[in-house]
């Protein structure tokens, strides 16, 4: 608390309740919420050419989905909802385990146990009070995809599984949405773009169940998904912006451990059941 | 025959896409394969015969969030 200021009666009750709930400590500071939309907010969004008064009202105006609220969502979600994207979709099913905190950015210690919807909603909602955060705690199944992802812009793959990777990608293919790809292992990343007129997962590989690595199985340094998700958001901006060069077409690879970029290009495939003759 | 992007040196005539991923000990399940840019499907990996002048990509594709 700044010194000479005397806290207010509601002040004190919040933090009354705080203590008896076990989320503040006794030192924690006060905190003043900013809510204030005036130009200062965007400012460093709005001296960028590529952005600008006009950009900044797209990407106010626009939806994204992000699938999986996880190590790669986390980031994502953080720097869309920062940069006042203004409706943010979060599927995911899960409940927060303590296992997650190591790389899953979005929550606390205080989360545990929660739903993860839930959970991310709040923080969302902390860092800007004016996005709108919907949840869907089904996460994105077979019979809810094409409902939810209809009502989006730009889709984010953030999820940790490919029987829902290739349920995005054919779901976006089909409603002509931008599928903003990223996975990670380790310490390698990948991230593309799906998106009309290019490739889909299918072009790149046929689905294969009996050949779906199983990510739990791996371990992952926890800022990887970090870099990776925050690639992804970096994707869907642009996309909403219309500038810059997309990863469309294209799949970029890092690997984190040596440090080293490469890079795909992903022609559409003529084998890929989605977009050619084949069977995949 | 390059494999990413570097000198492979084990190349010999009748080596198959299936060889090289023998030979190099690759075990992730799911892999994308382009030679010379052109991607492969996983049901030709033993019918594709690599020639010297090959470029062969293989990579992981990863599935983790």
């Amino acid at each position: 608390m700044r010194r000479g200021r005397k806290k207010k009666a509601w002040e004190m009750r919040r933090e009354n309740e705080m203590r008896r709930d076990g989320k503040m400590s006794e030192k924690m500071p006060e905190r003043k919420r900013e809510t204030s939309r005036d130009g200062a907010r965007y400012l460093r969004h709005r001296m960028l050419a590529q952005v600008g008064e006009d950009g900044q009202k797209k990407l106010e105006e626009s939806r994204v989905l992000i699938v999986g609220a996880g190590g790669l969502g986390s980031p994502a979600a953080l720097y869309l909802a920062a940069a006042g994207v203004g409706t943010i979709g979060l599927a995911d099913f899960d409940r927060v385990d303590v296992s997650n905190l190591q790389r899953q950015i979005l929550y606390t210690e205080l989360d545990v146990g929660r739903k993860k919807t839930e959970a991310a909603a709040a923080r969302l909602r902390e860092r800007n009070g004016a996005v709108r955060v919907l949840t869907y705690e089904d996460g994105l199944t077979e019979e809810n995809a094409r409902e939810i992802i209809g009502k989006y812009d730009v889709v984010i793959d953030a999820c940790d599984n490919f029987p829902t990777r290739y349920r995005i990608s054919d779901v976006c293919m089909e409603l002509g949405k931008p599928d903003v790809y990223g996975a990670i292992c380790e310490f390698m990343g990948q991230v593309t773009v799906f998106a009309p007129g290019g490739p889909c997962l299918r072009c790149l590989s046929p689905e294969d169940p009996a050949a779906a690595p199983d990510a739990r199985a791996f371990g992952v340094l926890g800022a990887v998904p970090g870099v990776i998700g925050s690639l992804q958001a970096v994707e869907a901006m642009k996309w909403i912006l219309g500038t810059g060069g997309s990863l469309k077409g294209r799949m970029l690879f890092l690997d984190l451990l040596s440090m080293r970029a490469d890079e795909i290009e992903i022609p559409v495939n003529p084998r890929c059941s989605r977009h050619g003759t084949g069977n995949s | 025959m390059k494999l990413n992007n570097r000198p492979y040196k084990d190349w010999h005539e009748g080596l198959t896409i299936r060889g090289v991923m023998e030979h190099m000990k690759f075990t992730w399940p799911k892999l994308v394969v382009k030679v010379n840019g052109t991607l492969i499907w996983p049901e030709d990996y033993d019918r594709v015969v690599l020639k010297e002048e090959d470029d062969l990509q293989i990579i992981h594709l990863l599935g983790g969030g």
